[in-house]
């Protein structure tokens, strides 16, 4: 080994004397075994679902579905998925809620307000901002969701906001993609629900619209906009424009308004669609 | 929306998509950290465990390999302590002799032996260093992200474990003559 080589241009490249003399320290065998530690992960407790994830599901995206060749649904009856393109649709910016700040008081006004004109400004296309406030593990916190704006614009916007209001300055934030892996799922439910239906490419464009339109609301999408198109080798691509539906779960309506989902957050629509998810639990 | 179960499973699923891949590697940076496979099955488990539970903090997936390695080391460290024992190095002179009544020691015992010997003659700091960045190759960057420290410092870190295993090797050769 060189020992009189550069200490600074040492640690740079790797000496394989040092790794072959290190590999004698390997374990023999396994130590926990993958099948042990996958049945760790498979029997751990369930996910916390963060208080703010239910707010950061709603958005507009766009979902592609093709469907396999119809020859290969003849012989094998299955349908082949491609999941959609998964881009971004907003961002989560996720920061401590200074101390005596609450909905309400006057210092959460006055960034609020600030806030919404600051992001007006912006014209974010298809742009969407939420403020909430919520608690984990009883820390109160502040989450600001923007929905058609990417991390970069996100960090701007609340850079700006931070030297506006010294008293969020004095907190780290996070950054959280919004829209993601969730959607993985859910096609997935829509093309099991299609592809356990038999006969499929029987279906006229209409009744295969139908279908599709059932498969999704049932997944929990609204407002579903389709376009079907096939193609000459029998290849059926169905494109769609839907809004997700706004659910949260296991709470009641007291405790939504605590954390400060009320019309006057969210708009009178909003406020009264979730008003008709908490009636249907 | 999706429920909970939805996203426990999809949870669970992304996990160990990312952990199989280096999931060897880890138990080797468990193993090397503790010295002894019962402990090394301990931190491993509890650090699987752990990692789970603050996998939706992970934002960056690419970081994934860095990011379990530092919660094996932090697990590590953090048993070390609330068992009150102070951290290894391994007595090298409890290893110098084989045990009495013993089979016979392969090479590969013997050679495990040197090995720890010398390991042992480092600083905590530099023995993680070192195994981080010539056994499992993480770049300087990833291996100041796992302990803590900054790239400067790893790298003074580095030299420094270099030239003292260096010079234990040609002590060892002395004594062998």
């Amino acid at each position: 080994m060189n020992k009189s080589a550069d200490w600074r241009k040492l640690g740079m490249e790797r000496d394989p004397k040092i790794a072959s003399m290190l590999s004698a320290l390997e374990p023999a065998g396994d130590v926990l075994g993958w099948d042990n530690a996958r049945r760790l992960v498979l029997s751990a407790p369930p996910a916390r679902v963060p208080w703010y994830s239910a707010f950061s599901y709603r958005s507009a995206r766009s979902l592609r579905l093709a469907v396999a060749p119809l020859l290969v649904l003849l012989m094998v009856g299955v349908l082949w998925m491609m999941p959609a393109q998964s881009e971004q649709v907003g961002t989560l910016v996720l920061t401590k809620l200074p101390s005596a700040w609450n909905y309400g008081s006057p210092e959460f006004t006055e960034i609020e307000t600030y806030a919404r004109n600051s992001f007006a400004q912006r014209e974010v296309p298809q742009g969407e901002l939420y403020i909430k406030i919520g608690t984990t593990s009883g820390r109160p916190q502040l989450a600001f969701v923007l929905l058609g704006a990417d991390e970069t614009l996100s960090r701007e916007y609340f850079a700006e906001l931070k030297q506006k209001f010294p008293a969020v300055a004095a907190f780290d934030e996070s950054y959280e993609s919004v829209g993601t892996r969730q959607y993985g799922n859910l096609l997935e439910q829509v093309a099991g629900t299609l592809a356990g239906r038999p006969g499929i490419h029987d279906l006229s464009d209409d009744q295969l619209r139908l279908l599709v339109l059932k498969s999704m609301s049932d997944a929990g999408f609204d407002d579903v906009n389709i376009k079907l198109t096939r193609g000459e080798d029998g290849t059926i691509v169905i494109e769609m424009d839907a809004v997700m539906r706004f659910a949260v779960p296991g709470h009641s309506q007291e405790e939504l308004e605590a954390a400060g989902l009320n019309e006057q957050l969210l708009g009178q629509d909003l406020y009264q669609e979730l008003l008709g998810q908490l009636d249907s639990q | 929306m999706a429920s909970q179960q939805e996203l426990t499973d999809d949870r669970n699923q992304r996990f160990l998509e990312l952990l199989e891949p280096i999931y060897k590697d880890c138990e080797r940076w468990a193993y090397s950290r503790t010295q002894n496979r019962s402990d090394a099955e301990d931190v491993l488990s509890q650090s699987i465990l752990t990692a789970l539970e603050s996998f939706h903090q992970l934002k960056n997936e690419a970081a994934f390999k860095t990011w379990i390695f530092r919660i094996i080391s932090n697990t590590h460290r953090l048993q070390i302590r609330q068992s009150k024992r102070s951290p290894d190095p391994v007595d090298p002179d409890i290893l110098a002799t084989a045990p009495s009544g013993a089979e016979e020691w392969t090479i590969q015992q013997e050679r495990s032996r040197v090995v720890r010997q010398v390991l042992s003659r480092l600083s905590e700091e530099q023995r993680n260093g070192l195994m981080l960045f010539e056994m499992f190759n993480f770049s300087i960057k990833e291996v100041a992200d796992i302990l803590g420290k900054k790239e400067g410092a790893v790298r003074v870190l580095l030299h420094r474990a270099r030239e003292r295993v260096a010079a234990m090797f040609d002590e060892l050769e002395q004594d062998l003559r």
